[in-house]
């Protein structure tokens, strides 16, 4: 009952050198998507990027896109999952949830699915989610290391049903799907 | 007693044969007041520059022109009636409304709805035979790939990309009963028929 009940929120910031976008998913624990926002490239003139100088890509990062994004979506996840470590921090504290960075490794497989171990960083932990994929790399923020059982367990609910990484792609699909529109 | 001014004024006027013109007192006062008067009305104020000869300002915009840089006024033949105000106050104000357009950075970023969108883009398995430890054995096949798991009975389409291996499928968002997870296998098969062969295996818990 509490496998179905699990949502998971998936958030990315594309940063290229012109522009800035991002994207907010909310699934089920199957994948199947519930909520979709995603913002417009922004391109900073020349006189922002003077403007703002070192803080612009912060604050287009943390206060512009993620504000918007996650002020939008409607359907509120159990967790954030982001792809960078430096979103943890921002998605925190803008949805007072708790936000994991999730990376994949080219590591051999831990002993079983929902198994995690520390690496020496800290918040930093790798994760087996099920029997048959790569572990993934798991950063959490220092507040929640010792909710970590609570966190492995509930990633590994999610990806007997799932593929844990997979709606990335997913919705670097559907930003490829935004420019071809707009082209 | 005016009289008396009045008779000294006559007989002076005539001892000097009306070359000083010597007036009541009650007459100069009257005079007096008037040449105050007349110098109130000559008062004038005066810009303390020349007219105004602002051609273009960043910050203002212009009646129906749109604000723009000195130097693309100059070199716009389109610009040759463009007509030079004066700069009142009011206009100076828009200043502050101007600015805060051109950095709006907030409002250009605006989260859009797009579950319709991301809902038309397949899901992705990578092959995951590399990690499967033991599998069924086939006769006269081998497996090539291996994607899990999957809701069959919500799948509605599915297509392999040849380039990167990857399966890609879609599922029946609208189909609540989701049913059993899957692997779906890819066979070579040897011998004859078909040489590639797609087999639904339920998932093994143990998996």
């Amino acid at each position: 009952m509490a496998e179905k009940k699990l949502l998971l929120g998936y958030l990315t910031i594309e940063t290229r050198e012109n522009f800035f976008r991002g994207a907010a998913l909310v699934t089920d624990a199957r994948g199947i998507p519930l909520d979709f926002r995603y913002t417009e490239p922004v391109r900073p003139t020349k006189l922002e990027r003077i403007l703002y100088g070192g803080a612009l890509d912060i604050y287009l990062r943390e206060e512009v896109i993620m504000g918007n994004l996650l002020g939008a979506v409607e359907v509120s996840p159990s967790l954030w999952l982001v792809d960078s470590a430096e979103l943890i921090r921002p998605a925190q504290k803008l949805t007072k949830l708790q936000a994991v960075a999730m990376e994949t490794t080219q590591r051999s497989p831990l002993e079983a699915g929902g198994k995690y171990e520390p690496t020496a960083e800290e918040g930093v932990f790798i994760f087996q989610a099920d029997n048959i994929s790569a572990p993934l790399r798991l950063s959490v923020s220092q507040e929640n290391v010792s909710k970590m059982a609570q966190t492995a367990e509930s990633l590994a609910a999610a990806a007997q049903d799932m593929e844990l990484m997979e709606p990335f792609t997913r919705i670097a699909k559907a930003f490829e799907a935004v420019s071809e529109s707009e082209s | 007693m005016p009289d008396i001014f009045s008779e000294i004024g006559r007989k002076l006027s005539r001892l000097f044969l009306g070359r000083i013109v010597v007036r009541g007192f009650g007459e100069m006062r009257r005079v007096e007041q008037a040449r105050i008067m007349t110098h109130f009305h000559a008062v004038m104020i005066n810009p303390m520059r020349a007219e105004p000869r602002v051609r273009s300002a960043l910050f203002v915009k212009w009646k129906s022109s749109k604000a723009v840089s000195a130097g693309s006024l100059l070199g716009s033949p389109r610009r040759k009636g463009f007509k030079v105000r004066s700069v009142s106050l009011a206009m100076i104000s828009r200043k502050k409304n101007i600015l805060r357009h051109r950095f709006n950075i907030s409002g250009r970023a605006a989260a859009r709805q797009g579950i319709r969108r991301i809902a038309r883009a397949p899901l992705t398995r990578k092959n995951r035979l590399y990690f499967v430890k033991s599998l069924p054995k086939f006769e006269r096949a081998t497996v090539l790939a291996l994607y899990s798991p999957i809701f069959h009975e919500k799948v509605v389409k599915s297509a392999l990309d040849k380039g990167s291996g990857n399966l890609l499928f879609w599922y029946d968002n609208d189909r609540r009963k989701a049913g059993e997870r899957f692997h779906l296998l890819l066979l070579r098969v040897f011998g004859g028929g078909t040489p590639l062969k797609w087999v639904w295996l339920p998932v093994n818990k143990k998996n």
